[in-house]
């Protein structure tokens, strides 16, 4: 025993070097991707970095602000007197802009409905961009505290930008699109042809699956299938780019220009299954011709 | 006896603020391709001064949060690091001797052996991905970043630990 206990002691550090090693390879072959191990742990791990990140971050908000101000008092008195010559002139326009007023609340009530029943929306902020060489995922600052849930759908108002794949207390993990686990089942909107929007880890998705007798052409739009119930049915994901049927194999070789510019999402929305809080979904469209 | 212990955690303290600032404070669109890799930067510089402080468990412990703020497969930062580490721990005795102008291509060279591993995983499982730039712009980043971020370390390591 007190052999054993020597030669531990002698080789501790070749031994600790091996055995962290080891671990790593077998988490490696254990954890499948989306399958991510013990929650708690990348839990307490999004919610301290989320942390230190908002401490960090908010004295370079301030000082951006006090400079914007301090940039902005130099142009105060010139733009003071064009400020009150415009508006004399946009006086008479005062009635038109309450009108317009009405007409904006009403399109944005219209605009705020569910794209399906069943599903509410929740807004976030994009705070970080932890993609490396072979992943792609963003960092939000809405959390479980705010309701977001994994497998929620992220969108942006051009199409969709990915999956939640882990929720902190005030933060959440998406997987994009890009990514090389990203996996979307998908139709061509022209042929309605059902296929698996994939990422690759470049700046282009990879639609697999079609046969070489489907009809895709550049340019037809890709949606989601809501096909396995993770996305809801008809999201824009991309134009076809390229088109390549190949003489072997059953599947053509399709390329999809995705939607979303990955390099410029600041605000994002999430559906998340349960009802709407702030109006339950019309069961009828409202009449925007009256003010409400 | 608090301030002890803060001198003996310092290395690690100080990956983990490299860490976030890597991850959240550096984001978005430019940065996505020219962003230096600090976590690297910190763990060459404190095996090779401080090896009794920095060793394959807290590559390990780096590498796993790393692993956890991206979607890379759950242990392969964490090998990748080791990896690095010990081989910094290797060669290290070669590196101190080392003026500080050829330590920087040494950077450039581990980032991309830290790349290298984890493409070869990627791409025995996922299948052939490729993308240069990122590849090339990380380790020319993180070479850039080196001197300032070296000159902060040295830093801390002079008023933290050696100071006390």
């Amino acid at each position: 025993m007190d052999y054993f206990l020597v030669l531990i002691k002698e080789y501790r550090h070749p031994i600790v070097a091996a055995a962290t090693l080891i671990v790593s390879l077998l988490l490696l072959l254990a954890v499948r991707p989306g399958n991510r191990g013990p929650g708690w742990i990348e839990d307490a791990a999004l919610n301290a970095v989320g942390s230190i990140q908002r401490i960090i971050q908010s004295p370079i908000d301030n000082v951006q602000e006090f400079s914007t101000r301090i940039t902005q008092w130099h142009m105060l008195d010139e733009e003071n007197r064009k400020f009150k010559q415009e508006l004399k002139l946009l006086r008479p326009l005062g009635t038109r802009v309450v009108e317009l007023e009405m007409e904006n609340h009403r399109l944005r009530q219209l605009l705020e409905m569910p794209l399906e029943p069943g599903l509410r929306s929740l807004a976030a902020r994009v705070v970080g961009d932890t993609s490396t060489a072979f992943a792609n995922a963003l960092l939000l600052d809405t959390g479980r505290y705010h309701g977001a849930r994994i497998n929620a759908t992220v969108l942006v108002p051009e199409g969709v930008v990915g999956r939640v794949v882990q929720t902190g207390t005030h933060t959440s993990l998406v997987l994009t699109l890009l990514d090389l686990n990203s996996r979307v089942p998908s139709f061509v909107q022209r042929t309605r042809a059902k296929g698996i929007i994939a990422g690759s880890n470049g700046q282009n998705l990879s639609l697999e699956y079609i046969s070489k007798d489907a009809d895709i052409r550049v340019g037809d739009q890709v949606l989601t299938s809501g096909i396995a119930g993770s996305f809801p049915k008809g999201l824009p994901i991309g134009l076809v780019k390229d088109v390549k049927a190949g003489d072997t194999g059953l599947f053509q070789r399709i390329l999809v220009q995705p939607a979303v510019d990955f390099d410029r999402v600041e605000e994002v929305r999430l559906l998340i299954p349960g009802k709407q809080v702030s109006h339950s979904p019309p069961t009828k469209l409202p009449d925007v011709t009256r003010p409400p | 006896m608090i301030l002890s212990l803060i001198s003996t955690l310092l290395p690690g303290m100080s990956i983990f603020m490299a860490i976030v600032v890597q991850e959240t404070a550096i984001p978005f669109a430019s940065w996505g391709i020219l962003r230096p890799d600090l976590v690297i930067i910190c763990l060459f510089y404190w095996r090779m001064y401080r090896p009794d402080l920095c060793g394959p468990i807290l590559a390990f412990g780096t590498g796993l949060l790393l692993d956890t703020l991206s979607t890379t497969p759950m242990g392969l930062n964490a090998l990748s690091k080791i990896i690095l580490v010990l081989l910094t721990g290797r060669y290290g005795k070669i590196f101190r001797a080392l003026d500080f102008v050829l330590l920087i291509p040494v950077i450039g060279i581990f980032v991309i052996i830290d790349e290298a591993i984890q493409w070869v995983w990627i791409v025995m499982t996922s299948g052939f991905t490729f993308r240069w730039e990122v590849l090339v712009g990380r380790p020319l980043a993180t070479i850039l970043i080196m001197p300032l971020m070296v000159r902060l370390l040295i830093f801390l390591h002079r008023s933290w630990l050696e100071a006390r």
